[in-house]
C-alpha cells in the first residue's frame, strides 16, 4: 500500500479549461501529486495498456484515475469498462468526474465498477467546493501498489 | 353521413329492390292465374256455341222432314229442339254475362252477339211458324215454298253465321290467352319448365276439342246439304253435297293431325284417342254408301221416299251412335283440358310460392350478410379510431390489434409501423436535444470558472497593482485604476450574467426534454380544489398587482395531479405577468364539458396578443409584445408540452389591448359520469 504522495493522478478530460480548473482546485486543496492529463478516452486506454504512443513508457508509480464521461474516440464508459474488465488494472481506483447528473448514468457507472462518482457543478462556487472536498478526500485515500 | 348510416341505406335499397321484384313476380303470378282461369269459361262458351249450331242444324233438318212428311213425330222433334235451343240460348246469355272482363271489351261483344243470336232465332221461329201454319192448312207446296224462299235462306245466311262467327272469335280468343300465358310464364322462371309443358298440352287439348266439334258440325252440314238435294233434286245442291265429302275428309284429317301432334309431344292416352277416332271414321265411312243410296232413292222413287230413307237409315244411326260417340269424345276432351288447367294452376301457385319464398330467404340472407359486413367495417373503423386516439394521446408505442387479415388489419399494421417510426424519430430528436443541451454546459463551466478565477486573481493582485501604480503619472494611474476597478469588473459582470442567462436557457431545454421521460400517474383530480391551492401560492403576487380572481365551479377530471398543477401555475403566472398598467387586473377561471373533452378557460384583461403573434406564444424562448417583463419565454412552451403529454390541447384566443383567454382541453368526459 502506498501513500498518496507516490501516486500519479491520471486526469482523463477532453476540455482543457475543465482540466485546468480541476487541477487548480485540487492544488488549492493541498494535492501535490503529479497530474497527468489525457484528453481522449483512447489515450487513457493506450496509456494504461501500454499501447500506441505509450508502448515504450515507463510506469512505476501507482495511479488514481479521474475520468470524465463525455470523451472523444472512446467515451468514459468504454474506458471504465476496459479498466474494470482487466485483471491487472481493475484495482486502480477510478473517480468519475463529470457534468452529468443523470441517475441512469450514475447507476451504470457503479455497475461497471467505478469507485466514486462526483458531479461537476456548473456554478463555479459549487464547483470549487466539490473539487476541494474531492481533494481532501483523495488526500486520505490509499491506493494499491502496482503489480 | 357516417359509414354506418350509408351502409344501412344500402341495405334498405337492396331490401326495397328485392321487395319490388317479389311484388312484380307476385303480380305476374296472379295475372297468370287469372288468365288460366279465364280459359275455362271461354271453352264452355265455345262448347255451348257448337251445341247451338248443332241443334240449329237438327232443327232445320227436322223442319224439312216435317214439311215433306207431315209426320207428328218430326213435329214433336221440332218442339223439343225449340225448347232445347231456348234453354241453350238462355245459358249462353248467362254465360256471357258471367264472363270475366277481358281485353278489347270482349265480354260486351259476346253479350251483344248472344242478344243478336236470340233476336235472330226469334225471327227464324216466326218464319218457321208461318211455314208450319201453311203445312197445317194442308198446303204442302206453300209450306215448301216458304221453307225454300224464307226459312232456309235466312237460316243459312243470317242465323247460322252468328254462332259460327262467335265460335271463330272465341277460339281465336282462347289461342290468344294461351299465347299470353306462355309469355307470362316466361317471367316466372321457376314455373316455366313444367308450366310451359302443361300450357302446350292444354292448348293442344283445345285443338283436339276444336277438331272434334268441327267434325260434328261438318256432319250436320253434310246431312243438311243432302236434305237440300232431296227436296229439289237440283244439280247444284248435289254438287254441294258431293263436294262436302272432301270437306269432311279434310276435317277428319285435321283431327288426326292433332292426335299425331299430341303423340309426338308424348302425351299419354293417344292410343285410346286414335282408336276412338278410327271408330268414328269407320262409322262415318259406313254411312257414306247410305247417303249415295238416298240420292238414288230420291232420283228413282221421289222426294218423300228419299227423306224417309235418310230419316231411318241415316239420321237414326247417327243419333244413336255417331253423335253420342262424338259428344262423349268432346266431353272427355274438355274434362282432360279442365284437369290440365287445374294442374297448371297448381304448378303456378306452388311455383310462385316457392319462388317468393326463395326471394324472401335470399333477401334476408343478403340483408344479413350486408349488415354483418357493415358491422364488421364499422367495428374495424371504431377500433382504428380508438387506437389512433391513444396514439394521438402520446402513447406512440400503442399497437392497434386488428385480426382478420383484411384491408383493415393492413391499415392497422401501417398505423402501427407509422407510430413506431414516429416514436423512433421522436426518441432520436429527444436524445439529440438532451445531449446538445448537456454538451452546452461544459463550456459554460469554463466561462463561469475562469471569470471567477479572473475576479479572484484580480482581487488578489489589486492592492499590489494599485500601490505600484502610485509611481506612475497621475493620468496613467487614473487609466490603470479605471481598467482594474471599472472596465475589467464590468466585463466580468457581463460574462457572468451572459453565462447565467445561457445556463438558465439550457436548464429550461433540459427540463423540457425531460418531461417526456416522466411516467404519467393519472388519477381523479378535483380541479377546483387544485386551482384554489394554486391561487393560494400566488396570493402575494395577486395582491401586489391588484388582480381580482373569480373561480367558477370546476369539474373533477382524470389527470396527472402534478402536471395539472404545473399547468395551472404557469397559466396563472402568465396572466399575472402581462397586466395593463393602471387597469385593475381580472382573472377568471371557468370550465366547460364539451363532447369528450373538459376545457378550462383562463381569461384575463391584460394587454392581449396581436393575431400574428398568437401561435408564437407557445414556442420555446419566444416572447411577444413589449420586452418589459422578466422571464425566459419558457412557461407556455413548458405548459404546452405538459398538456400534450396528457393527451390534451392548449390554444389561445386574444384581442390586443383587451385581454387573452388561454384554453386548456383535457381528454375524457365528465369524470363523475365516466368513473361511475
Amino acid at each position: 500500500m502506498e501513500h498518496l504522495e507516490h501516486v500519479t493522478i491520471l486526469l482523463v478530460e477532453d476540455d482543457p479549461g475543465h482540466a485546468r480548473l480541476i487541477e487548480k482546485n485540487l492544488r488549492r486543496a493541498g494535492i501535490v501529486n503529479p497530474i497527468l492529463l489525457l484528453d481522449t478516452g483512447q489515450k487513457a486506454v493506450d496509456f494504461l495498456f501500454k499501447k500506441g504512443e505509450y508502448a515504450e513508457s515507463e510506469q512505476t508509480a501507482p495511479f488514481l484515475i479521474l475520468l470524465d464521461l463525455n470523451l472523444p474516440v472512446l467515451n468514459g464508459f468504454q474506458v471504465l469498462q476496459a479498466i474494470k474488465g482487466d485483471p491487472r488494472l481493475k484495482a486502480i481506483p477510478v473517480v468519475i468526474l463529470t457534468t452529468t447528473d443523470n441517475p441512469h448514468e450514475i447507476k451504470r457507472c457503479y455497475e461497471l465498477g467505478c469507485n466514486v462518482y462526483v458531479t461537476k457543478p456548473v456554478e463555479y462556487e459549487q464547483f470549487t467546493e466539490s473539487i476541494r472536498k474531492l481533494g481532501l478526500f483523495l488526500s486520505i485515500v490509499r491506493v494499491p501498489d502496482r503489480q | 353521413m357516417k359509414t354506418k348510416g350509408k351502409l344501412t341505406l344500402i341495405v334498405g335499397i337492396i331490401g326495397a329492390v328485392l321487395s319490388l321484384t317479389a311484388a312484380f313476380l307476385a303480380w305476374n303470378t296472379i295475372a297468370t292465374y287469372r288468365l288460366v282461369d279465364s280459359v275455362t269459361p271461354a271453352l264452355e262458351l265455345l262448347t255451348t256455341l257448337n251445341e247451338i249450331q248443332s241443334k240449329l242444324h237438327r232443327q232445320q233438318h227436322a223442319l224439312a222432314h216435317f214439311v215433306i212428311s207431315g209426320e207428328p213425330a218430326s213435329r214433336q222433334a221440332l218442339i223439343t229442339f225449340r225448347g232445347e235451343i231456348d234453354n241453350t240460348l238462355q245459358r249462353l246469355a248467362e254465360m256471357a254475362a258471367r264472363l270475366p272482363a277481358r281485353r278489347d271489351k270482349r265480354q260486351e261483344a259476346v253479350v251483344a252477339d248472344s242478344n243478336l243470336l236470340r233476336a235472330g232465332y226469334r225471327l227464324y221461329l216466326e218464319k218457321l211458324e208461318s211455314c208450319l201454319r201453311a203445312q197445317k192448312a194442308g198446303d204442302s207446296e206453300a209450306a215448301l215454298r216458304i221453307l225454300d224462299n224464307e226459312v232456309t235462306p235466312y237460316w243459312e245466311e243470317e242465323l247460322l253465321v252468328i254462332p259460327s262467327r262467335m265460335a271463330r272469335e272465341e277460339s281465336a280468343e282462347i289461342r290468344d290467352i294461351y299465347r299470353e300465358i306462355t309469355l307470362k310464364l316466361g317471367a316466372l322462371p321457376w314455373v316455366a319448365g313444367s308450366g310451359l309443358r302443361q300450357v302446350t298440352q292444354a292448348s293442344s287439348g283445345v285443338d283436339y276439342e276444336f277438331a272434334v266439334s268441327n267434325t260434328e258440325l261438318g256432319l250436320h252440314r253434310q246431312v243438311n246439304e243432302l236434305s237440300e238435294f232431296l227436296l229439289h233434286a237440283e244439280t247444284q245442291d248435289w254438287q254441294e253435297f258431293w263436294g262436302h265429302r272432301f270437306e269432311m275428309r279434310r276435317l277428319f284429317e285435321d283431327w288426326h293431325q292433332v292426335i299425331l301432334r299430341q303423340r309426338a309431344m308424348g302425351i299419354d292416352g293417344e292410343d285410346e284417342d286414335e282408336k276412338r277416332f278410327a271408330g268414328i271414321l269407320a262409322q262415318y265411312e259406313a254411312l257414306l254408301p247410305r247417303m249415295e243410296q238416298a240420292v238414288t232413292i230420291r232420283v228413282s222413287l221421289g222426294r218423300t221416299a228419299g227423306l224417309e230413307y235418310v230419316e231411318h237409315h241415316l239420321m237414326a244411326p247417327m243419333d244413336d251412335q255417331l253423335f253420342p260417340a262424338l259428344e262423349g269424345i268432346g266431353d272427355d276432351s274438355r274434362e282432360e283440358i279442365r284437369a290440365l288447367h287445374e294442374g297448371l294452376l297448381r304448378t303456378v301457385v306452388a311455383g310462385s310460392f316457392a319462388g317468393l319464398s326463395a326471394i324472401v330467404v335470399f333477401s334476408i340472407l343478403v340483408v344479413w350478410l350486408v349488415s354483418r359486413m357493415s358491422n364488421g367495417i364499422v367495428n374495424s373503423l371504431a377500433r382504428l379510431k380508438e387506437g389512433t386516439e391513444v396514439i394521438k394521446g402520446g402513447n406512440l408505442e400503442h399497437q392497434i390489434t386488428m385480426p382478420g387479415g383484411d384491408e383493415f388489419s393492413e391499415l392497422a399494421a401501417a398505423f402501427n409501423a407509422m407510430s413506431l417510426s414516429l416514436k423512433e424519430h421522436n426518441d432520436e430528436l429527444r436524445s439529440f436535444v438532451f445531449s446538445v443541451a448537456h454538451d452546452l454546459r461544459a463550456p459554460l463551466v469554463n466561462l463561469k470558472g475562469f471569470s471567477s478565477e479572473l475576479r479572484s486573481d484580480l482581487a488578489a493582485v489589486m492592492p499590489v497593482l494599485l500601490a505600484a501604480s502610485n509611481s506612475l503619472a497621475a493620468e496613467e494611474r487614473g487609466r490603470v485604476a479605471a481598467v482594474l476597478q471599472q472596465a475589467v469588473p464590468e466585463a466580468l459582470g457581463y460574462i457572468d450574467s451572459s453565462a447565467n442567462k445561457l445556463d438558465a436557457l439550457i436548464n429550461a431545454v433540459l427540463q423540457l426534454s425531460r418531461i417526456d421521460f416522466r411516467a404519467l400517474d393519472p388519477e381523479l383530480v378535483d380541479s377546483e380544489a387544485l386551482a384554489q391551492a394554486t391561487l393560494l401560492t400566488f396570493a402575494h403576487t395577486l395582491k401586489e398587482k391588484n388582480i381580482t380572481v373569480s373561480l367558477g365551479p370546476l369539474p373533477a377530471v382524470v389527470a396527472d395531479r402534478l402536471l395539472l398543477e404545473q399547468c395551472f401555475a404557469n397559466l396563472v403566472d402568465n396572466a399575472c405577468k402581462y397586466q395593463v398598467p393602471g387597469r385593475i387586473g381580472e382573472l377568471s377561471l371557468t370550465a366547460e364539458q364539451t363532447g369528450d373533452e373538459v376545457i378550462f378557460y383562463f381569461m384575463d384583461n391584460g394587454r392581449g396578443i396581436a393575431p400574428d403573434d398568437i401561435p408564437k406564444v407557445f414556442e420555446i424562448f419566444r416572447r411577444v409584445g413589449a420586452p418589459d417583463t422578466p422571464g425566459e419565454g419558457m412557461g407556455l412552451a413548458f405548459t404546452k408540452a405538459l398538456v400534450r403529454l396528457q393527451g390534451g390541447r392548449i390554444w389561445c384566443e386574444s384581442v390586443l389591448g383587451e385581454g387573452s383567454t388561454f384554453c386548456l382541453a383535457l381528454p375524457g368526459g365528465g369524470a363523475p359520469d365516466r368513473s361511475a
